[in-house]
């Protein structure tokens, strides 16, 4: 059997618990923040796995953290579950293009933070069935602005601590 | 970050902050109007202005119910109705902003910003 293939899928296994228990930890105490603000702390992990491992390993942490901490919080397939999805799904695409064009980090967490807002915008709008409901995206897209950038950098200091030990 | 990215950054955030100034500008000068919706059998009957200091009478199915609007408050006060949940809803304001609900005489009073 192959050795690093051992390695990885432990890797990726521990970062995935890694991001559940973060998105669960600030759900349960940053969840009085007004319209449903996050700073969304899961998604350093994501830049994690798209800088050490790759693409395919990014979109399988993101989908299982997705559906993990859904499944444990008990917002499974709820409305609470779908928007996180869409807003997931449209970050880890913006992210892959991102990486694709050679961007650098923290400016790929600043766009896909933006993307991840759209997303839930756009499923809330669909949920509810008023367009209204757009009128929030201002604040949020601030707030992404925001906490895109310290994201960015929280993951920048994790990423030069941890590539010499796992490369 | 690159020149170019820092470009694209200033440009975002610009759009931000005037997406962000347009959205209070318009909450600002948009004003709501404030009513108090009265419908019976789901057919409006009664429309009057949050801030009117008035009673009204309401013909329900059952009886006559009687609404108080008063300092930007209103209540049911008499209803005749058997177990009477309406009148004991008590004050409504627009923050507390719960419909008032008669089941027997089918009538709803709701706020409407």
């Amino acid at each position: 059997m192959n050795h690093r293939y051992f390695k990885q899928a432990t890797m990726i296994a521990m970062l995935c618990a890694l991001a559940i228990t973060l998105n669960i930890l600030e759900t349960m105490y940053l969840g009085f923040l007004p319209l449903g603000i996050r700073i969304g702390f899961a998604n350093i992990v994501a830049l994690l796995a798209i800088y050490l491992f790759g693409i395919k390993e990014l979109i399988l942490i993101n989908f299982l953290r997705v559906v993990l901490s859904n499944l444990l919080r008990g917002t499974l397939f709820g409305s609470m579950f779908w928007i996180s999805f869409f807003g997931v799904l449209l970050s880890t695409i913006s992210l892959i293009i991102l990486k694709k064009n050679k961007n650098s980090l923290i400016f790929s967490s600043l766009i896909s933070s933006i993307f991840h807002s759209l997303g839930q915008i756009i499923v809330v709008c669909f949920i509810y069935s008023s367009p209204y409901l757009v009128s929030i995206f201002p604040y949020l897209l601030i707030v992404s602005l925001i906490a895109g950038y310290f994201i960015g950098k929280i993951s920048l200091l994790i990423l030069t601590r941890i590539k010499p030990i796992i490369h | 970050m690159e020149n170019k990215e820092k470009k694209y950054l200033i440009i975002i955030s610009i759009i931000a902050i005037v997406s962000l100034g347009l959205r209070i500008i318009t909450h600002m000068f948009v004003k709501s109007k404030g009513e108090i919706v009265v419908t019976h059998q789901s057919v409006e009957v009664l429309r009057v202005d949050y801030t009117s200091n008035a009673t009204y009478k309401i013909h329900g199915t059952v009886g006559i119910l009687v609404l108080e609007v008063k300092d930007k408050k209103w209540r049911i006060v008499e209803a005749d109705c058997p177990n009477h949940n309406c009148v004991n809803t008590g004050w409504v304001d627009q923050n507390l902003d719960i419909p008032i609900i008669c089941l027997p005489n089918e009538v709803i009073v709701i706020y409407e910003p």
